[in-house]
């Protein structure tokens, strides 16, 4: 016997063995110690504003920022869209001419600029910003910013190098000779001129001006070139505008180019610097940039080093209970906000949270140009025919909120205008009487042989213009393993009042690839996705401060003819608001919301889309970390830049 | 011997070439645009003329306006020259973005299999000595429960006693970020990270090969040869591991010739649950990316890791029994 128990005692001893070589090696860093004090905290909905806390505090501590999006090291986001990468970005690039405040509007930067920017209506109508750079701006490694160092951010990220190599090379498409600078036809690019060591101009194209959001046209931010070419290419300007030397070809720098995507060390002009990436375990780490004056505010950093991680949802909590991580941002799922808020609650004083709305929302996109969707009281109908309170508290676990149009509720502009919205707005509740009103308002009324619709059998028709019957039936198509899908069916697909309205709703699963596919009618690659097939998808949006879906909702027919207007939806009122809400003088902010209102009524009234829920973000954090404040219109860097660490 | 060995080369040419035209077609088959994947979160940026200009050069950029044969062939030809593409996610050549997930996996896996190996064949051969007794039972009980647990509540069982409760393990993660030491040191770090994998990949697997070893040696020890050298004295040990264990060997063989390959192949859920960045996930990730290079650059390496592997087992049988002859 004594035998058989040394036996499982030896594979017991083999399996822990590791463990035991392990524990002596270094605690994690960032370990939270069991014996802290706990801090006393106050919960993020009840935070006090101390904006300027930080500016006070000691710089020093470390925090480790979970993130479960897995960061690639490509750390510019002219060739990559990664969420990740793009927050590493934003740590180590600053000095950008325009900023954007913590409600999402756009700032000059005064720290960098010496004086407001010269403007001047040119004859051609385009508009030109002339912009002076204070002295002693540097990167980290001491180089000098010069005017040049911001000129070479638009001209190189709109050089048709770029562009060949698969990269965004749209860094300057407002501006005056961009096509013909970024295609290669010209080798000059007359919208961007250096006028002398600190001073340069940006020259905004007629067709985009007057535009409410000129400011965030002009900003640039520098770049060191010849970090990413050589000291050998310049740019010069002989008064026709900007041009590279013609040393500056795809064939002698691509490999340089990407080299130094992911080269590290490299010249930052943000708060902090990249000082490494771990590609096995995909952890960057970050340290203060001695050489950072501050942002649009002056706030410099005050935490000395910021590991970027990445998480895994199940066990993102775990991570923050055990010290593993420190901070994780935008939870959005009802499970994983409750047990953070469980946390927080049991271990009380150790753990803090923020919440904020999000800047968007998962939606129902209708297609209107065809089949019932094309008449806008069959899209009411479904509006009416879905509890979307009841749908949002079930997906977002009751972390979320119901919007009646296209906007966020963290936007200036909305909460200014929130309470005349409000009474302006159908928020269309459940009512199958109103259904019923509005589908025989908008004529349909028949059966499936042309008599009057008797309610509850079959599916309402409609007769068209040539006089044929229209079906009520919609097709829908869905994206596979999407949780909004499977709620949809049950909230709406089989919902029994559908049948009793006479409305029938059939869903066909695909990937999201193929959806796109028929989302943009897209005949490349197959003829099937170009015939219009399904009247409505469900989807997500978000909105960054640039507010601006003149596109999104154009009837100018070449733009039309795109694919630019996703919703096909051809109404006169509702493209005129979308383009006059954006035309306005950039410092008329009254005309701005007022036309913002005008729009979102329309809008309302046409559902293009119908708005499902709209995430309350959730950040958790170890309450060591002191004054962080986010929110969904900036970025992360934006929300550290004034957060302290206090042990 | 040659003669064979030469002959299953040629066959597995043959092989690697038919299951490149197959999937090479599977993967182009998939319904999406993978140009316009690419350029879908620039679609905000761009506008509509410069959306469709470099719409249009991306799909010639990747070949996609080729008929799918001529792809094939220029695809092939570059593979055979060891320009696997390019991954569409990562920008990068695939053979650039594959070695790191591929060192971590083998990293894990030669401690995971050593491990395994390490416990399940003197376990298995204790409890076909010792079968029906009360060690053997319970082992097979064990064996059946760890066997029938899905690894992910293993993973998220093991997280939650050893990382979360008793805290004698990290979380997740492959060292400690920002660790300053010494190699040596880091190399420690490392284990300690891995160690909670590792014993969720050793449980995982004990169950399955420990019953097979079992299974063998029982039967190799009611064979007349082993009572034959019970009847001549032998000692009981030289009896089990000397005569018995070698003809328990090969049908164990395949099985573990199998693990020794499967060095190569990360597990998706311990990845995943861990955040190691290995071949399981990295392979998952490209294909629901539509990062098909990098898909078919693993599958292809997959494929011809089987095909070594499969030539290996056959060797060593002739190698293990002297009857079994390789040489037709």
């Amino acid at each position: 016997m004594t035998k058989k128990l040394l036996s499982i005692f030896i594979v017991m001893v083999m399996l822990f063995s590791l463990a035991a070589c392990g524990r002596g090696s270094e605690e994690p860093a960032g370990t939270t110690d069991g014996s802290e004090e706990p801090a006393k905290t106050d919960n993020g909905q009840e935070q006090t504003d101390e904006t300027n806390e930080g500016s006070e505090a000691k710089v020093g501590g470390q925090i480790i920022i979970g993130n479960t999006t897995e960061l690639s090291g490509d750390w510019v986001p002219y060739f990559q869209n990664n969420a990740a990468d793009y927050d590493i970005y934003n740590f180590i690039t600053g000095y950008s001419l325009v900023e954007t405040t913590h409600e999402g509007e756009f700032v000059i930067n005064k720290t960098v600029v010496a004086k407001d920017p010269e403007v001047k209506v040119n004859e051609d109508g385009s508009k030109t910003y002339t912009w002076t750079i204070k002295d002693g701006l540097t990167y980290s490694d001491g180089t000098p910013i010069t005017a040049k160092d911001y000129v070479a951010t638009i001209m190189l990220w709109s050089s048709p190098v770029v562009g060949e190599m698969g990269g965004s090379n749209t860094a300057g498409q407002y501006f005056v000779g961009w096509k013909d600078f970024a295609t290669g036809k010209s080798k000059v690019f007359p919208g961007v001129r250096l006028i002398d060591e600190k001073t340069f101009s940006f020259t905004i194209d007629a067709e985009y001006v007057p535009y409410f959001y000129e400011l965030a046209l002009v900003s640039s931010s520098p770049t060191k070139l010849s970090f990413w070419t050589d000291e050998t290419v310049d740019i010069k300007d002989d008064g026709q505008g900007c041009y590279f030397t013609d040393n500056f070809t795809l064939e002698a720098y691509k490999d340089k180019i990407n080299a130094a995507r992911r080269a590290i060390p490299r010249p930052s002009t943000g708060p902090y610097v990249l000082e490494s990436y771990d590609e096995a375990s995909k952890t960057a780490v970050l340290k203060i940039n001695p050489k950072f004056q501050g942002n649009y505010e002056g706030q410099k950093p005050h935490i000395e080093t910021i590991i970027y991680k990445k998480v895994t949802s199940e066990t993102a909590l775990d991570e923050l209970k055990t010290g593993g991580v420190d901070l994780l941002t935008q939870m959005a799922s009802g499970s994983e906000i409750q047990a953070g808020l469980d946390l927080v609650e049991s271990e009380e004083g150790k753990f803090d949270y923020i919440a904020y709305p999000r800047s968007g929302y998962g939606k129902l996109h209708f297609v209107c140009d065809f089949g019932p969707t094309q008449y806008p009281e069959v899209r009411q109908a479904i509006a009416y025919l879905l509890d979307r309170n009841d749908f949002a508290k079930a997906f977002t676990g009751g972390f979320g909120s119901v919007v009646n149009g296209p906007y966020g509720e963290a936007m200036w502009f909305y909460i200014e205008t929130k309470d005349e919205l409000n009474q302006k707005l159908n928020h269309y509740p459940y009512s199958v009487e109103k259904a019923i009103e509005v589908l025989e308002k908008g004529g349909w009324i028949y059966d499936e042989n042309g008599n009057p619709y008797q309610e509850g059998k079959g599916v309402r028709h409609k007769k068209t213009e040539d006089g044929k019957l229209m079906p009520l039936i919609i097709e829908w198509a869905a994206s596979e393993q999407n949780p909004v899908s499977e709620l949809l069916v049950v909230k709406l697909q089989k919902n029994p009042d559908l049948e009793k309205v006479g409305m029938k709703i059939n869903q066909t699963v695909m990937t999201f690839s193929e959806l796109l596919n028929y989302f943009y009618r897209d005949v490349t690659e197959d003829p099937k996705y170009g015939e219009p097939t399904y009247h409505m998808f469900n989807l997500a949006t978000n909105f960054t401060p640039m507010y601006d879906l003149s596109n999104q909702y154009t009837i100018d027919p070449e733009l039309y003819a795109q694919g630019t207007n996703q919703n096909y939806i051809k109404d006169e009122k509702l493209a005129k608001l979308a383009q006059e809400m954006v035309k306005v003088d950039p410092e008329d902010r009254e005309l701005f919301k007022k036309k913002f209102v005008e729009f979102i009524v329309r809008w309302n009234e046409l559902l293009p889309d119908l708005p499902l829920y709209s995430n309350i973000y959730h950040d958790f954090f170890n309450a060591k970390l002191k004054n962080y404040k986010n929110n969904d219109l900036i970025q992360l860097v934006d929300a550290i830049l004034y957060a302290y660490v206090e042990e | 011997m040659g003669k064979y060995i030469i002959k299953r080369i040629i066959y597995m040419i043959f092989v690697f070439f038919v299951m490149s035209f197959v999937l090479f077609f599977l993967y182009n088959m998939i319904p999406g645009d993978p140009a316009r994947a690419q350029l879908e979160p620039l679609k905000n940026k761009l506008t509509p003329e410069e959306y469709q200009y470099r719409y249009e050069q991306l799909r010639k950029t990747m070949g996609l306006d080729d008929p799918l044969i001529v792809r094939y062939g220029k695809w092939i030809r570059n593979t055979l020259k060891g320009d696997l593409g390019m991954s569409i996610v990562y920008k990068q050549p695939v053979i650039e973005v594959v070695k790191t997930p591929l060192k971590n996996t083998v990293f894990i896996n030669i401690f995971a299999i050593a491990l395994a190996l390490g416990i399940t064949i003197p376990l298995g051969i204790h409890c076909a000595v010792k079968k029906n007794s009360l060690f053997d039972k319970t082992v097979q009980v064990l064996t059946i429960v760890g066997y029938s647990i899905p690894v992910f509540i293993i993973v998220l069982l093991f997280i939650y006693v050893f990382a979360v409760i008793l805290q004698w393990f990290p979380v997740s993660g492959m060292s400690t970020p920002n660790f300053k030491g010494t190699p040596f040191q880091a190399f420690l770090d490392r284990l300690y990270h891995l160690a909670l994998p590792l014993m969720v990949l050793t449980v995982g697997s004990l169950g399955g090969m420990t019953r097979y070893v079992r299974a063998a040696m029982i039967e190799a020890l009611s064979m007349d040869c082993i009572k034959t050298a019970r009847a001549k004295g032998l000692k009981e040990k030289v009896v089990i591991y000397s005569h018995a264990w070698r003809n328990a060997l090969l049908p164990v063989i395949t099985l573990i010739i199998g693990w020794l390959m499967s060095v190569f192949s990360g597990s998706l859920v311990v990845e995943r649950m861990f955040n190691l960045h290995g071949m399981g996930k990295f392979y998952i990730d490209a294909l629901s990316n539509q990062d098909y290079n990098v898909a078919l650059a693993i599958q292809m390496f997959y494929i011809v890791i089987a095909l070594i592997g499969n030539l290996i087992t056959d060797l060593s049988y002739g190698l293990v029994d002297p009857r079994v002859r390789v040489n037709r």
